[in-house]
């Protein structure tokens, strides 16, 4: 069983059905909630990747905590009845205080050029929750960012040599497009903060993550930034939801492909 | 009868200091190995390539210490990416968890040479007890800098997934071998 469990094919395939079946379930609570679906999903994914074991308590665990916890702050936020602006500005003072506690032990003892990119992961990170919030009320664009900047940070974490941090963003990226797959087939199906938070603060974690704690260079990080912006080209109304999808999600994807190609490129030949 | 007290510890202060001979590391001759399964298909062996520490070593009162302090961040196992790769949060997590240290709490002896060194391994900041089995344990003048020099040979066995050490298994094998070939220069 063990084995089954620890496949890829299995852990990509498990928060995305637990993923679909709880954003399922949740849809006749009035759709609001079915971006809950995702964290579900990922709770699963972590579940596989890294069991309950959060001895010691490193900055990959703590980054789990900060996904659950964020999906529970954006839960409270997706009424749609609170204020846009302010909003955006709890979330992110929100995010620099889950940041800071993330990498607090680097924090208080790097210096130089660690200290750089620690400061532009805090900017980055907070620039995704910033940027995927403006999508809350597109679930296509919003499910289009999510699938493609989860899925980007992944495998270009993976690249970056750390398969653990990687995987955990791509139970993310699988368990974000069970849930776009709903949007899809549900016009009134919402994804809002409780999908948009946990999402865009667990890929900027697991993002300055892989650079910090191993060696994803900081231009794929530069070039993931750009995702939400991909999903937010303007299509024509008339367009078919399949249609737009695809065009959003493409444009994502072809964001997100270029800044794994940039890591591609920047490291040695792997494999051993 | 305060000063009696006082004057008599210091007396015996200096003799203790005498018999327990104080020696540091020589990191250029010491360097903690390891050996692991790889795959099932081989055994794959590592080191360490900056250490210091300190221990102390007195066979004739069987007494005897150990502190070793490795920079995680020196693991060669020959290979770069794979280095790289132990480095990341996967395995040894370096940036998170610089040092890999061992303090020895207790030590047995086998007549007057040291048995074995009783002691607190901490990996990823996770601290259990450990029992190194010592192999050899040789002192004499260095033939090239005239110092007196003890050195020995220590090793055990740990469970990595017992310091939360758990990516790969158990593909890549829980169970590794830990050796210790220190060498230190008497402190003048």
């Amino acid at each position: 069983m063990q084995d089954i469990l620890s496949r890829p094919e299995v852990q990509g395939a498990l928060p995305f059905v637990v993923a679909l079946v709880v954003g399922l379930l949740l849809k006749p609570t009035g759709a609001v909630w079915s971006g809950a679906g995702m964290i579900a999903g990922f709770i699963m994914g972590v579940l596989l990747v890294n069991g309950l074991q959060f001895e010691p308590m490193t900055a990959a665990r703590k980054t789990i905590v900060c996904g659950v916890a964020a999906a529970v702050i954006g839960a409270f936020f997706s009424s749609g009845k609170k204020a846009g602006k302010l909003v955006v500005v709890l979330l992110i003072a929100v995010s620099i205080a889950a940041y800071a506690w993330v990498f607090w032990t680097l924090l208080k003892r790097v210096e130089g050029g660690k200290m750089i990119m620690l400061v532009g992961g805090g900017v980055y990170t907070c620039w995704l929750v910033a940027a995927l919030h403006g999508l809350r009320k597109e679930p296509l664009q919003a499910g289009a960012a999510c699938v493609a900047l989860a899925a980007g940070s992944g495998i270009a974490v993976i690249l970056g040599t750390s398969a653990l941090l990687g995987q955990l963003a791509l139970t993310v990226a699988a368990a974000s497009g069970a849930i776009l797959l709903l949007a899809l087939i549900w016009s009134d199906l919402r994804i809002e903060p409780v999908m948009t938070y946990p999402v865009a603060l667990i890929s900027g974690l697991l993002g300055t993550g892989g650079m910090v704690l191993a060696k994803l260079p900081w231009i794929a990080l530069l070039i993931l930034a750009f995702v939400p912006l991909a999903a937010r080209i303007p299509l024509p109304d008339g367009y078919p939801r399949i249609l737009k999808v695809i065009l959003w999600t493409g444009a994502a994807v072809v964001v997100a492909a270029l800044a794994i190609l940039s890591v591609w490129l920047l490291m040695e030949e792997s494999g051993y | 009868m305060k000063k009696a007290v006082i004057v008599a510890a210091m007396s015996v202060l200096p003799v203790s200091a005498a018999m327990a001979e104080n020696y540091t590391v020589d990191p250029g001759h010491t360097y903690p190995s390891f050996t692991i399964n790889h795959l099932g298909f081989s055994t794959m062996s590592g080191k360490f390539d900056a250490t210091t520490g300190a221990f102390t070593y007195d066979p004739a009162g069987k007494s005897a210490s150990v502190e070793v302090t490795i920079d995680a961040s020196s693991i060669d196992t020959g290979h770069d990416k794979r280095d790289d790769h132990l480095r990341s949060p996967d395995f040894l997590n370096v940036a998170e968890f610089p040092e890999i240290t061992f303090n020895s709490t207790n030590v047995t002896w086998n007549g007057e040479a040291p048995a074995s060194i009783d002691g607190d391994l901490t990996i990823l900041g996770v601290t259990k007890p450990v029992s190194l089995a010592v192999t050899g344990m040789n002192c004499g003048e260095h033939p090239f800098n005239q110092k007196w020099t003890c050195g020995f040979d220590a090793n055990t066995s740990i469970k990595r997934s017992d310091f939360g050490v758990n990516y790969g298994l158990p593909a890549i094998g829980d169970e590794m071998t830990l050796n210790f070939e220190v060498e230190g220069q008497r402190d003048e």
